[in-house]
């Protein structure tokens, strides 16, 4: 075993065995949490490939994201009552992303505009969305029975015997021949399904990524990125190169995208936001651009951080006999707190420009390198000792810690 | 179509342009000038619209007084952060682009600490006047005007001032301008500030017919960097006909429904049916596919294309 392939197997165990036994280990809240970070991972990895690969910042991400969701949602709300399953719209929200993708990747590397304006016009797009499913609000926006239903998100109307009921968007449901019935990917009390389906998805996609830099397709995007005219003489197309890694990234988000509506049965114009957009260039920048795996680390982190700081009020009662000043400080205070996810994106981007271009994995990964040995023989069994223990502990009540 | 339906069809295109003019000017300074994508020009719009706020609701101060202050204020907030961020990454341009976005997003966090996240009007006292059966806002008028003053002032500037003649210097060969003496780094600063302030009279100018709000920023940061692109690399003849393009097409489907698509679904009264075109958000889209679809003809942008063909 070489040195490379040894820590790879061990991030792999060290990462792979905890997230496969959370069902069991922690109550449901913690695997559909975590399935949601792994989802905006996936959305990161589709921008980790296109940026830190081929040199394409694209803002438009969260773009193929959201359309994937509202296509998955309005094909599956529209089917699921009359073929009890879901795998039209799968295929639908994964083509709609995908041509959108492809339709403005033509426009903008066949026209040859530059990295910047192409950059532009992603962000434009996102923003463009997010007016258009805003204004969608009225009676008149529907598809079949699917609802846009503009700030409030996507839903179903049907008619029952007497007024108009709403139904969600449906999860993932299969139903393959010779299955009894059709079964749902859900995750709560009675089953995780749902959660190892984003695991499978997110292992699956990573794996995909992978596969597509070793080939010549990701050979010479990372060309195209280092000197693109160098590659050009060398008689590739390199429009053609960054076309395709667009279009297959743009498929990534759009499954990632079917993926979350499927996730929490929902999606609303939030998803083509700017601080959706933002967030997701903050995961790849803190994960590190370079690492396939650092867009599913910063997610987990932003994820945790800013959830930490929702719950977190601070003087939530304030005394009435203070001095005006001490008021207006412990105000402030909290009014800094409950904007926290902003400023501490802000910040991230800023602090990160500035001062760590590669982000938090690849340092991490280096010390995992250095400390091998502990790590096989100390933090391996240490982690499947702690999850052991939380299994028994969920099981028989019996806690250690 | 009548007379007075004509005369108000073309103000409201004045109007496009005026708008993206507006929005546009201080970013193409930006870009055009120092190559910086300055993604947080958004936000000095909003703070020039917030410094009018302060002013009037606050300070109590007249409505002009407020707007004269905001290119002022803003212009110092743009320096602050040239010299905290931006001057640290020249050279690095996707860089500035990531950094000034992380700008962006800080400042609507703390615009939205001190004010709150609540939509603030801001009273004026201009009426309407009167075309045939239409009336027309007079406060649009005036913005036009100011539009023109600003484009004209920057000309004037950076054609005939000596430290237009620097700034230009710098620009076209920053070694030789800073061999000659000129002291590049603050120019860079200047020019930025100047961008910067730009985009604050613009947020000041609008202030009175939008709602102030921290988010308001990237309402409008779309359709001004759309309006740079398309533009292309000269800063005023490229925001002034990019503008008046897209400005066209925007008011022009904005005000016309192109034909209607009939959906299901429950309305009241029952025919259920969208119309495409004739409503602010389609002149939007148009904006946007309009674009698209003119940089795939023209990769430099439109004032790009008249310099290759000279």
């Amino acid at each position: 075993m070489n040195r490379v392939g040894s820590t790879e197997t061990l991030a792999a165990l060290l990462l792979l065995l905890p997230l496969l036994a959370v069902p069991w280990a922690f109550k449901p809240y913690t695997a559909n949490v975590l399935a949601v970070y792994m989802i905006y991972g996936i959305l990161a990895l589709s921008l980790t490939l296109i940026w830190g690969y081929a040199g394409i910042m694209s803002f438009g991400q969260t773009a193929f994201f959201g359309i994937g969701a509202y296509a998955y949602g309005a094909i599956g709300l529209n089917l699921i009552n009359r073929t009890q399953q879901t795998h039209a719209a799968l295929l639908g929200g994964l083509a709609a992303a995908t041509l959108l993708a492809a339709i403005v990747g033509y426009f903008m590397f066949y026209g040859r505009i530059s990295d910047v304006y192409a950059s532009i016009i992603t962000l434009a797009l996102t923003l463009v969305l997010f007016a258009f499913a805003v204004s969608t609000g009225g009676d008149e926006w529907v598809i079949g029975v699917a609802r846009f239903g503009g700030f409030n998100g996507m839903f179903g109307q049907g008619e029952s015997s007497q007024n108009i009921a709403n139904f969600q968007i449906p999860p993932v449901t299969v139903w393959l021949p010779g299955m009894a019935q059709p079964f749902e990917f859900k995750i709560n009390r009675e089953s995780a399904a749902g959660y190892f389906l984003v695991l499978g998805a997110s292992v699956l996609m990573y794996l995909l990524v992978r596969w597509l830099l070793r080939i010549r397709l990701g050979r010479v995007a990372v060309g195209i990125r280092e000197n693109e005219a160098r590659v050009a003489s060398l008689g590739y197309d390199t429009r053609f190169y960054k076309f395709a890694l667009f279009t297959i990234a743009g498929a990534i988000a759009g499954l990632a995208g079917m993926l979350f509506a499927a996730w929490g049965r929902f999606v609303n114009p939030d998803r083509f936001g700017l601080g959706f957009a933002s967030s997701t260039v903050v995961y790849v920048l803190l994960g590190g651009r370079t690492s396939l795996l650092g867009g599913f680390v910063g997610a987990v982190i932003i994820g945790y951080l800013t959830s930490y700081l929702a719950e977190f009020v601070p003087f939530a009662t304030i005394p009435g006999d203070v001095t005006p000043w001490v008021k207006f400080l412990m105000e402030t205070s909290r009014r800094v707190v409950r904007e926290a996810p902003l400023l501490v994106q802000g910040a991230v981007l800023v602090g990160i420009v500035l001062a760590l271009e590669g982000g938090v994995t690849p340092p991490l990964s280096r010390l995992l390198t250095r400390y091998r040995r502990w790590a096989w023989w100390v933090l391996l069994p240490a982690v499947v000792f702690y999850f052991a223990q939380r299994v028994v502990c969920l099981q028989a009540d019996v806690c250690l810690f | 179509m009548s007379f007075d339906t004509t005369a108000i069809v073309a103000l409201e295109i004045l109007n496009s342009i005026t708008i993206l003019v507006l929005l546009a000017l201080g970013l193409a300074l930006i870009f055009g000038m120092m190559r910086i994508v300055n993604l947080a020009q958004g936000e000095f719009f909003t703070a020039g619209a917030f410094t009018v706020l302060t002013a009037v609701r606050f300070a109590h101060l007249p409505l002009w007084v407020g707007m004269l202050l905001a290119p002022i204020v803003v212009a110092g907030i743009g320096i602050a952060i040239e010299r905290l961020i931006i001057r640290r990454l020249y050279g690095r341009p996707l860089d500035v682009m990531l950094a000034t976005w992380g700008v962006s997003i800080l400042l609507i966090g703390l615009i939205t600490v001190i004010f709150g996240a609540v939509t603030q009007g801001i009273p004026f006292a201009l009426g309407n006047f009167q075309i045939g059966r239409y009336s027309y806002p007079e406060y649009r008028i005036v913005m036009t005007t100011v539009a023109a003053a600003l484009m004209l002032g920057v000309y004037l500037l950076f054609r005939y001032t000596a430290f237009g003649r620097r700034a230009r210097a710098t620009i076209a060969n920053p070694e030789m301008a800073s061999a000659a003496g000129i002291n590049t780094p603050r120019m860079f600063m200047l020019t930025f500030g100047l961008g910067a302030g730009l985009a604050g009279a613009a947020g000041a100018i609008m202030a009175p017919i939008v709602g102030v709000v921290p988010t308001m920023g990237a309402l409008y940061i779309a359709r001004a960097f759309i309006t740079v692109v398309v533009g292309g690399p000269v800063v005023l003849v490229g925001t002034l006909s990019s503008a008046s393009a897209l400005g066209f097409i925007e008011a022009l489907i904005s005000r016309f429904s192109l034909f209607r698509i009939e959906t299901a679904g429950h309305c009241a009264p029952p025919p259920c049916a969208i119309s495409i075109g004739g409503s602010a958000f389609f002149g939007q889209i148009a904006l946007l596919i309009f674009a698209i679809l003119l940089l795939r003809l023209l990769p430099q942008g439109i004032s790009g294309f008249w310099r290759e063909r000279r």
